[in-house]
């Protein structure tokens, strides 16, 4: 009897693996040691966190993150089971912000947006680690990023995801579409940069912005 | 009067220890004997399956050729040699080989891949040949190509996660800027098929300006060939 439960426990832990390693793709900065030096200049090391929402909150948390998105996670890839890395800064023992990326489906490609982010959740630098895009050139210019330096998620609960328009006067409303014919990749990166900052409010700001939300 | 059959039940029933150990080493034989030969023809089948679904044995390329895309980007997306499509005729007319399938790899640097750019590899396969070969590959979404020389793409599966891409999506071919249509994404393989951006071998050869050219091909021999006289050949 032993036996069989040491089995099934083996078949169990196997079927684990598999699943663990067939999980959907996250989206992890490709050289960390460079990009963390360059993003949070002066900083002296970083630790790696890894969440995802099925982890944490399973279905009620994926609503609750689509409630205040406001639109539907969507397709193949953007599902429950997405491991999210977000990357602590520190200088020295002192926790000085964070990073953190996620994937976004553009109109001829993959997109991969990543923000660092203060402790309040404050963009710091907006950065398109990749990008298939027609307008790829006008969109990865400095200035277009420098647009969002600042903005938090309470800028961009107003913003429509899905309309691509503002419901109220908002501060994503003032960014400026760099290339009006690629419309599509402009409004992705602002749904990639919304989402980014949902999830980090519900991963590690813990959720101070959700009042905003429900006060509106 | 005793017969043979009474004489020898009776005698089992004499030594009935001995009738039982006996009986045992006669079953535990016979249970080993199905065993070895099951496992020698359940051996057979899985080596016969795994053999057909590699798909070809043997690959031609032209000499000092990167065969596989990680070795492609190891060099930078550079390096590639060509082949003359009419070898494939003449590798057919060998009686050991049972079918071809021409490839041509093709690379093109992306400068929006990460920060400093990096090597998207497309791989120009026959859509008549090739799924054939690779009969083991299945599809999440769509199916392969509809014509021999459409602007389609068929994406392995971690190549569709990278580009978020489903079937009807455009993927945009970085460099040349053509956009081309998904028209299936595969089952994840665990094989290198995932990473690959297959499109028809026409339409590579017409992008990229290599008309009757092929970086590869693919030769499955038949079950009875002796692959040794190949390597040496």
């Amino acid at each position: 009897m032993k036996r069989c439960m040491l089995v099934m426990v083996l078949i169990t832990a196997v079927m684990g693996l598999q699943t663990t390693l067939r999980a959907a793709v996250g989206c992890d900065l490709n050289d960390p040691d460079r990009d963390v030096a360059r993003l949070f200049p002066g900083s002296s090391g970083y630790k790696t966190l890894y969440v995802s929402i099925d982890k944490k909150g399973e279905g009620s948390l994926l609503r609750e993150i689509e409630k205040r998105l406001g639109d539907k996670f969507q397709g193949l890839y953007e599902t429950i089971d997405v491991p999210y890395t977000i990357y602590e800064i520190y200088q020295g023992k002192e926790k000085i912000g964070y990073i953190h990326g996620v994937n976004q489906k553009g109109q001829y490609g993959g997109i991969q947006v990543f923000l660092s982010l203060d402790l309040e959740g404050n963009i710091r630098s907006f950065y398109f680690q990749k990008l298939t895009s027609r307008a790829a050139k006008e969109l990865r210019n400095p200035e277009f990023a420098k647009q969002f330096k600042g903005l938090n998620l309470l800028d961009f609960y107003p913003y429509d995801v899905v309309s691509g328009k503002g419901k109220t006067p908002n501060k994503v409303d003032a960014i400026i579409n760099p290339a009006p014919k690629a419309d599509f990749d402009f409004r992705a990166a602002l749904r990639a940069t919304k989402k980014n900052l949902i999830l980090m409010d519900e991963f590690v700001l813990g959720n101070r912005y959700i009042k905003y939300f429900k006060s509106e | 009067m005793l017969n043979l059959y009474k004489v020898s039940y009776k005698n089992l029933l004499r030594k009935k220890t001995r009738t039982i150990l006996t009986i045992m080493g006669i079953a535990l034989s016979a249970w080993v004997l199905a065993s070895l030969l099951g496992f020698n023809k359940g051996y057979e089948i899985s080596l016969n399956r795994d053999i057909d679904n590699m798909g070809f044995q043997l690959l031609v390329t032209a000499k000092g050729c990167p065969y596989e895309a990680a070795t492609l980007m190891l060099k930078g997306g550079t390096g590639l040699r060509y082949m003359d499509e009419s070898i494939s005729d003449s590798i057919m007319t060998h009686s050991e080989v049972e079918k071809v399938t021409p490839m041509l790899m093709q690379a093109v640097f992306d400068p929006n891949k990460g920060e400093s750019g990096g090597i998207t590899a497309y791989l120009g396969v026959d859509p008549f040949t090739f799924p054939g070969m690779k009969s083991f590959l299945e599809f999440k979404q769509g199916g392969w190509f509809t014509n021999p020389d459409a602007m389609e793409t068929v994406m392995g599966f971690e190549a569709a996660e990278l580009e978020q891409r489903e079937v009807g999506d455009l993927l945009l071919i970085a460099e040349k800027e053509l956009e081309v249509k998904v028209v299936g994404v595969l089952k994840r393989t665990g094989t290198q098929d995932d990473g690959t951006i297959f499109l028809p071998i026409r339409t590579v050869q017409k992008i990229f300006g290599r008309n009757g050219e092929l970086t590869g091909l693919g030769i499955k021999v038949k079950k009875e060939a002796n692959i040794k006289y190949y390597l040496n050949y």
